[in-house]
């Protein structure tokens, strides 16, 4: 989803500073919510579940912090098995299943496929909840934050994926969220997954570049250049964070490199003026800064990021990252407000976008959020949705004006 | 390219089993086994059970695909029986196409399957035209759109052969039951291994692409077993 090439459509949603060039629409307006995924049911209770730790089962009669408008109340099961119409009579787990025709002609047999539910029946019996060994750089693995400013609010939730707790690993996401004047500002990181430090280059990265950010808004703008303030406070929250990390590496011994600390990093600026809201973002890596606006137009802010070669992960601390800066900062001025502003690892935003739904899907699903009495809390019991092959650390920020009382 | 879309990722593991009939008795009963023992033992690690899909392809005098990509819960083991030449050539390229037809891949839209991993096992020479499917096989690998390993057999097998078609050769020395249920279980670590690391590693690991590093593979099952390097 490429936001950075102009194209004539009428009604995109931002005007890029000092240029006319519209942000082409990437999503159609959400006139009523996504029929894609029916989720008036609560998943079939298997008998085994009651053995397991409740972090990430279904409680459809969890009632976490939301006031009922809308009508998916509760952390949604994210089931897309549903939806699939396979060929074959569907089979149970217990019954035999057909045997491939035999070795005679080349013609392929059926193929039988099961429900994504059944398959998540069996592997909720398998999952672990293991506590890490190593008592350095402890991380919690579930963690929040809320900040109010007064019309918008910006809230934060970060938990520790499947995968890590299996492996008595800890969470290797992290965020930061901040309140500068009239700056709500946020960072998302997701430490490499290969890397023993991850977790705590994605938590210095994440905390310095909001330092950094912090600092440089709270200065009036020289020659009183908003957009090139912005644009330069991002350029340097992301070369401090680098300075942070490597910093910290070097802080650690010689026995360490600073591609230890490797994470992704993405950056929001957000200021509600008198006029259009203005937005500045910055994104190295993976994950995604989305917005929905109050028309419902959704699109996708800046661009996810991949090596020289395709599927290569790219780090902050990455070789081909430096003197890069420049391109991944991104001033927007939105045309009208926004509903919501997302900030996400891609261990939320992968099972969403682009692969198994749309962007209005995913704002769909996240928009109790806005009347949540304790939105932090509605964000992290939303972070436990159930979906087969994800099993990643999940974080997400959100932003969103306050309801009025 | 792959048909359609798939409701969540998966992990496509093709295993390419000889059952030529110089594998007639212990070692073709063996190797039933350990298709087995391979389900069972990747139904205990829910990564697995959420990602991996396997197909089987077999070859002794023809060549099939006993079973096609299933995933791992609807999975049964098949039931080889040995007999003839070695139609390698012909698995290769039933696989080649069964790589075409089945696997997703990850575009800038869309995100597809993880990288497949293909066990290619053998206790002797080709007995058909397998170098043209092997070079096509072997170019994925340098795309870095497939993980192969071969593993060999016996003394009758021949390792440069096997190393024309991936760099990861393990050699088997006898086709005892005994070898055959380590070999399953190391297998079954070895896709254990790629499903833990698949589900967090950064900016997809779709078949179009790759994370830099070459997967990790368990040492070894044990004596009787090496790699070639």
């Amino acid at each position: 989803m490429s936001t950075e090439s102009p194209n004539d459509s009428s009604g995109g949603i931002a005007r890029k500073t000092n240029k006319e060039v519209n942000i082409p629409l990437v999503e159609p307006s959400v006139e009523e919510p996504a029929a894609s995924s029916s989720h008036n049911q609560p998943p079939k209770q298997s008998g085994s579940s009651d053995l397991l730790p409740t972090q990430y089962k279904q409680n459809p009669n969890a009632n976490i912090g939301s006031t009922q408008k809308s009508a998916s109340q509760t952390p949604v099961s994210f089931e897309r098995g549903q939806g699939t119409k396979p060929q074959l009579p569907q089979q149970t787990l217990s019954s035999p299943k057909t045997k491939p025709t035999d070795n005679v002609t080349q013609s392929e047999p059926p193929v039988v496929r099961l429900l994504d539910e059944e398959v998540l029946q069996k592997s909720r019996s398998l999952w672990r909840e293991v506590e890490p060994k190593d008592m350095n750089d402890r991380v919690e693995h579930v963690a929040t934050d809320h900040k109010i400013q007064d019309g918008m609010q910006i809230v934060a939730a970060s938990r520790r994926g499947k995968s890590h707790a299996q492996d008595g690993k800890y969470r290797e996401d992290a965020f930061s969220l901040a309140i500068s004047g009239d700056w709500l500002v946020a960072a998302v990181a997701d430490g490499a997954g290969s890397k023993p430090m991850a977790r705590v280059g994605a938590q210095v990265a994440s905390q310095a570049a909001i330092d950094h950010l912090c600092q440089t808004l709270s200065k009036p703008p020289k020659d009183d250049d908003t957009i090139k303030h912005l644009r330069g406070a991002l350029t340097g929250a992301l070369v401090h964070a680098l300075a942070c990390v490597s910093a910290e590496a070097a802080y650690r011994g010689s026995q360490v490199d600073v591609n230890d600390f490797a994470s992704t990093l993405l950056l929001l600026a957000y200021r509600q003026t008198s006029g259009n809201p203005l937005v500045g973002i910055a994104q190295i890596g993976d994950g995604g800064i989305a917005a929905m606006l109050k028309s419902g137009q959704c699109a996708l802010l800046g661009k996810a990021d991949h090596g020289k070669f395709a599927g290569e992960a790219l780090f902050l601390t990455s070789g081909e990252t430096m003197l890069t800066w420049v391109n991944r900062v991104q001033i927007l001025e939105l045309t009208e407000p926004v509903h919501l502003v997302l900030v996400a690892t891609d261990g939320v935003l992968d099972d969403f976008t682009p692969s198994f739904g749309t962007l209005a899907n995913l704002f769909h699903e996240i928009e109790p959020i806005r009347e949540a009495t304790a939105p932090e809390e509605w964000l992290s019991s939303w972070l436990t949705y159930e979906k087969r092959s994800s099993f990643d650390d999940r974080t997400m920020a959100v932003l969103f004006p306050r309801s009025m009382s | 390219m792959g048909s359609g879309r798939q409701t969540s990722r998966r992990l496509p593991v093709y295993i390419l089993a000889d059952r030529s009939g110089s594998m007639a008795g212990e070692p073709i009963v063996a190797v039933n086994q350990g298709l087995q023992l391979l389900k069972n033992d990747l139904e205990g690690e829910p990564r697995a059970v959420e990602t991996v899909w396997i197909s089987v392809i077999s070859f002794g005098g023809q060549a099939q695909v006993e079973v096609p990509l299933t995933e791992l819960m609807a999975f049964n083991a098949p039931t080889l029986n040995a007999e003839g030449s070695t139609p390698l050539g012909e698995a290769l390229r039933l696989l080649n196409r069964s790589i075409d037809n089945d696997i997703i891949v990850t575009t800038g839209v869309h995100t597809g399957d993880y990288k497949p991993l293909i066990f290619i096992f053998t206790d002797g020479d080709p007995t058909d035209d397998w170098r043209t499917p092997a070079r096509e096989l072997k170019q994925r690998t340098q795309a870095k759109t497939a993980n192969i390993i071969a593993i060999g057999c016996g003394p009758s097998v021949n390792v440069n052969n096997l190393k024309e078609i991936t760099e990861s050769v393990m050699l088997m020395e006898n086709a005892t039951s005994g070898s055959f249920t380590s070999l399953a279980i190391w297998m079954s670590q070895s896709i254990k291994g790629v499903s833990m690391k698949a589900g967090t590693m950064n900016s997809s690991t779709g078949s179009s692409g790759a994370p830099p590093a070459p997967i990790d593979l368990p040492p070894p099952p044990g004596p009787g077993f090496k790699i070639v390097l």
